[in-house]
């Protein structure tokens, strides 16, 4: 197997002031401990999930991931006019159709809801395979007479298998660029063209514990008793982040290569839109409370010829705070003191492009041209990873 | 199988959190506290672009020695999927009833080792299979990580394929800063004995590293999806005390240490064909 490797890595620098953007099982602000110092962290799969929201805001290429997809079905074919119960017995027969395991739903009394049929896994499909199952369906609506209860052996879900399973393969930009998993369909696993690390603070960080109080406002009205309506703790923190993650453009080829056409397009626009999702979203935990809404200060874009290459290191020693306080740029320098060294060790051929756009006033050496804008720099980037892509 | 081979490739497996599941399955998944075989074969799979279904007998005839520049700690991070539903949504439980409200998730625990940094030898005698490793680690066919895809190595990963690899393996700069408390001995793991380490200034309770201290199922026969399978191997260790100039710190100073001794002891025609 000949391929030529091509990753775009995104490096990127953002302070988040007092905020809980990710929290565990005890509300407590996810940390780590590196270079022996704790930081506050923020997990992959959390930064992931606001990526993924962002993309299919903007491409409006909308993924589902779901059990219900029964439901989602006869929803569709309600509203082609069939008759409700006719359109519930067909989704539990195309649900059961997959060669997903499946189960009846119970109720509240624990017995069987007829019609109504989950699967076990989660499958992850684009909304548009909705509609195709609901043609199914459809082509075969006169065998799915029968009310779906599990039991028995007239099995017209049968007809359906290998064209659900079908469906079930198919795949959209989305899942194209993030992957799935779907062990029990052959064939639908699709592994993901990105792999996004955790973001975690470039210096140490205390968590805060915030103590609060809610005032009563009739007591405060009337003044005839001391004391708080409600009080209680809640934990935050503060800093500033490295987050890195990258592209396999190859990859993302090789999963787009069914559509031979528009494979180069198709890439550019999900690869752009991927790192403009990266650079602009942000988990949106408490956000209500904490309103953590900030830019990157620095976003710096390589396309490499060899492997992807994260600069954590960069901050294993933790950064101290500037003379007058502030850690982005010392981090941001810190960046640019690892890239030199890193490309000098590994050989800076490797680099066939690097640039960066930055609120950062003092010149990066060892960055990359510098953009004015994160859109450019985005769009730069990936014009020169696909013209140096080879097929 | 010989005693000392004469070649081999020197890793450099580091970054804030790698994770080297020994017998994760679904919704506990845990880390043993140093680089499983399962988890370097597969990142060298990954490198070669094998899919998962793929023999990898060749691969596992590779001999691994793991030298702990910092053992890191545990982390065990909470991790949910589906959360946000209401109710009436959420995954059904065991005994056919919902899940209450705010907690219709689906909940695991992941263990990481976080702050942990690991110099390996891998050695070989087949010359051939080396350099197709080597190359498959510097420009890998899908990006290589540890242990888990949310864990990318920071920095290089292959330092050099040299002669005398165990040598390199002791002398190399460590990613650690010399221990405030007096000399800790550093430990070494490896799948044969270690006596034929170049060391001699051995931990007083560690053994010789000749006789195996455990097992861990860690070989793998097959990566491919619902047939995963591993085998038991023997697990050697030793404990050495380092010299103190051997401690060079993390980050970008560590980083021109590595660079210092890879230019002055391993010798490479070209910097590319690392």
């Amino acid at each position: 197997m000949d391929r030529k490797p091509r990753f775009i890595d995104i490096h990127v620098v953002q302070p988040v002031p007092y905020a809980n953007l990710n929290r565990d099982d005890t509300n407590s602000v996810k940390t780590m401990l590196y270079g022996d110092a704790l930081r506050t962290r923020i997990s992959s799969q959390s930064w992931k999930r606001a990526i993924r929201e962002h993309f299919q805001d903007t491409l409006g290429d909308n993924a589902l991931r779901t059990r219900r997809i029964g439901e989602r079905v006869a929803e569709v074919l309600c509203s082609r006019g069939w008759e409700k119960a006719l359109a519930e017995r067909a989704g539990a027969h195309v649900a059961a159709g997959s060669s997903i395991k499946w189960e009846v739903a119970k109720g509240k009394d624990k017995q069987p809801i007829t019609n109504k049929v989950l699967t076990n896994a989660l499958v992850y499909l684009a909304e548009s395979a909705v509609e195709e199952l609901a043609d199914i369906a459809e082509a075969h609506k006169d065998t799915l007479t029968t009310d779906f209860t599990g039991r028995g052996k007239t099995k017209p879900e049968s007809a359906l298998k290998g064209k659900i399973d079908k469906v079930l393969t198919n795949r959209n930009g989305v899942i194209n660029l993030f992957g799935r998993m779907l062990a029990e369909v052959d064939r639908a696993d699709v592994d993901g063209a990105v792999q996004v690390a955790h973001a975690f603070t470039t210096h140490t960080t205390e968590i805060e514990l915030d103590y609060f109080a809610a005032v009563d406002d009739v007591t405060a009205m009337r003044g005839d008793e001391t004391g708080s309506g409600h009080m209680g703790t809640a934990e935050f923190s503060t800093g500033t982040f490295y987050r890195f993650a990258t592209v396999d453009l190859q990859e993302l080829i090789k999963n787009l290569s069914d559509d031979k056409d528009m494979v180069l397009e198709a890439a550019r626009e999900l690869a752009g839109q991927f790192l403009l999702s990266f650079i602009e979203s942000l988990p949106q935990a408490k956000k209500n409370s904490t309103a953590p809404h900030t830019l990157p200060h620095l976003v710096h874009v390589a396309v490499r010829s060899d492997r992807p290459l994260s600069f954590a290191a960069a901050f294993e020693e933790p950064v101290r705070s500037a003379e007058h306080g502030g850690y982005v740029g010392r981090s941001v320098q810190s960046v640019d003191a690892y890239s030199k060294a890193a490309n000098t060790l590994l050989g800076p051929e490797r680099v066939l492009h690097a640039a960066h756009a930055s609120l950062h006033f003092d010149k990066l050496e060892h960055l990359g041209e510098r953009h004015a804008s994160f859109e450019a720099l985005v769009t730069t980037s990936i014009g020169i990873a696909l013209a140096e892509a080879p097929q | 199988m010989t005693e000392n081979p004469a070649r081999g490739l020197l890793l450099r497996l580091a970054g804030p959190l790698q994770s080297w599941g020994t017998h994760s399955k679904f919704l506990r998944r845990d880390t043993a506290r140093f680089p499983t075989r399962s988890g370097v074969v597969g990142l060298l799979a990954a490198g070669l672009g094998r899919e998962r279904q793929a023999p990898l007998d060749d691969l596992t005839e590779l001999s691994m020695t793991v030298r702990v520049d910092r053992p890191g700690v545990v982390l065990s991070d909470f991790h949910t999927v589906g959360g946000g539903l209401p109710a009436d949504e959420t995954v059904i439980t065991v005994d056919g009833e919902r899940r209450t409200k705010g907690k219709g998730t689906l909940v695991s625990k992941r263990q990481y080792l976080a702050d942990a940094a690991f110099t390996l030898a891998l050695t070989s005698d087949d010359e051939e299979l080396l350099h197709s490793c080597a190359s498959a680690l510097r420009d890998p066919h899908w990006p290589l990580f540890l242990g888990r895809r949310s864990c990318p190595p920071e920095g290089p990963v292959l330092l050099g394929t040299v002669d005398d690899p165990l040598q390199h393996l002791v002398r190399m700069p460590l990613a650690a800063k010399r221990p405030r408390g007096g000399p800790q001995p550093i430990e070494f793991y490896g799948d044969r004995p270690l006596g034929v380490l170049p060391v001699n200034t051995d931990a007083p309770d560690s053994g010789d590293g000749d006789h195996h201290s455990g097992e861990v199922t860690d070989e793998p026969m097959s990566f491919a999806p619902l047939e995963r399978l591993y085998r038991p191997r023997p697990l050697y260790r030793r404990a050495a005390y380092l010299p103190d100039a051997r401690y060079e710190g993390f980050g970008t100073g560590y980083l021109e240490k590595l660079q210092s001794y890879i230019d002055t002891h391993i010798s490479h025609p070209q910097r590319r064909t690392w």
